[in-house]
């Protein structure tokens, strides 16, 4: 049987379901709140991990949401060791930036502040709940009436430490969106 | 100062709460949020720059597919 074309009446065995390759472990929404966080999501069941993020709205006395993401453990984030690598481009321009150095958290992108809104940020993670250097690559959209952004992200977690979790944050009032996470097989 | 609020979801258990950022969360944040803005910023000013930088060689005469070989 070759899955995923089911027919009525099939069943389910383990070699079929262990072959599906990306898991739905969390949906969660989020309205008017500054940061999020999801814990225990990172765990020894999968290695690597599809995060999707979607921000529909924000207020806040900026013009910009910046994006922010730490991983955590335990209930507490890490602040520190996040270094990325980054290209992007608004409209005809386009810019870039690096830091290696290590910082309190990986940069997101940016997007305007608006009651409604087209941000969205998809991040491959590697390994975050391993004892290991967390790797991600990650891109971000921005397509509102003002403004459009998309921008590309490397980034490394240097620290050889297990994480089972992760936070989400504005430097905004607050924001609504809803973040998936898959894990890969 | 206002208090801040974070949605907290646990996958272990399948619940979330929504609460109020810890003292220390929220000094946390007022970090952030300044170190976040000068990043903006210094992006800001980049694509500033190379919009300025557009519209002076355009000025010069140069054509706009000659001007995106330059900056972009």
């Amino acid at each position: 049987m070759t899955f995923p074309v089911f027919a009525s009446g099939d069943v389910l065995n383990a070699s079929d379901m262990n072959a599906v390759g990306l898991w739905k472990l969390s949906e969660t929404n989020f309205t008017t709140v500054a940061s999020v966080s999801l814990n225990n999501v990172f765990t020894s069941d999968y290695d690597n991990y599809r995060i999707l993020i979607r921000v529909t709205a924000s207020t806040g006395a900026g013009t910009d949401n910046t994006f922010t993401m730490r991983l955590r453990a335990a209930g507490t984030d890490s602040s520190a060791n996040y270094v990325h690598q980054r290209f992007g481009a608004q409209g005809a321009t386009t810019f870039a930036g690096a830091n290696t150095s290590g910082t309190d958290d990986w940069f997101g992108g940016f997007a305007a502040v608006n009651a409604t809104m087209y941000y969205s940020q998809t991040i491959d993670i590697f390994g975050p709940q391993l004892a290991a250097p967390t790797v991600a690559s990650a891109y971000t959209c921005e397509l509102d009436s003002t403004a459009t952004s998309v921008q590309v992200f490397a980034m490394r977690h240097t620290a050889s430490t297990s994480y089972d979790g992760f936070t989400f944050f504005t430097n905004q009032t607050n924001m609504t969106g809803t973040v998936w996470v898959y894990g890969y097989r | 100062m206002a208090t801040d609020n974070k949605l907290e979801f646990d996958a272990a258990t399948n619940q979330s709460v929504v609460r109020e950022l810890t003292e220390a969360e929220q000094t946390q944040r007022a970090k952030d949020i300044a170190k976040a803005n000068d990043l903006r910023d210094s992006i800001q000013s980049e694509l500033s720059a190379k919009q300025s930088a557009r519209t002076k060689l355009a000025a010069l005469g140069l054509t706009e597919a000659e001007i995106k070989a330059l900056v972009g």
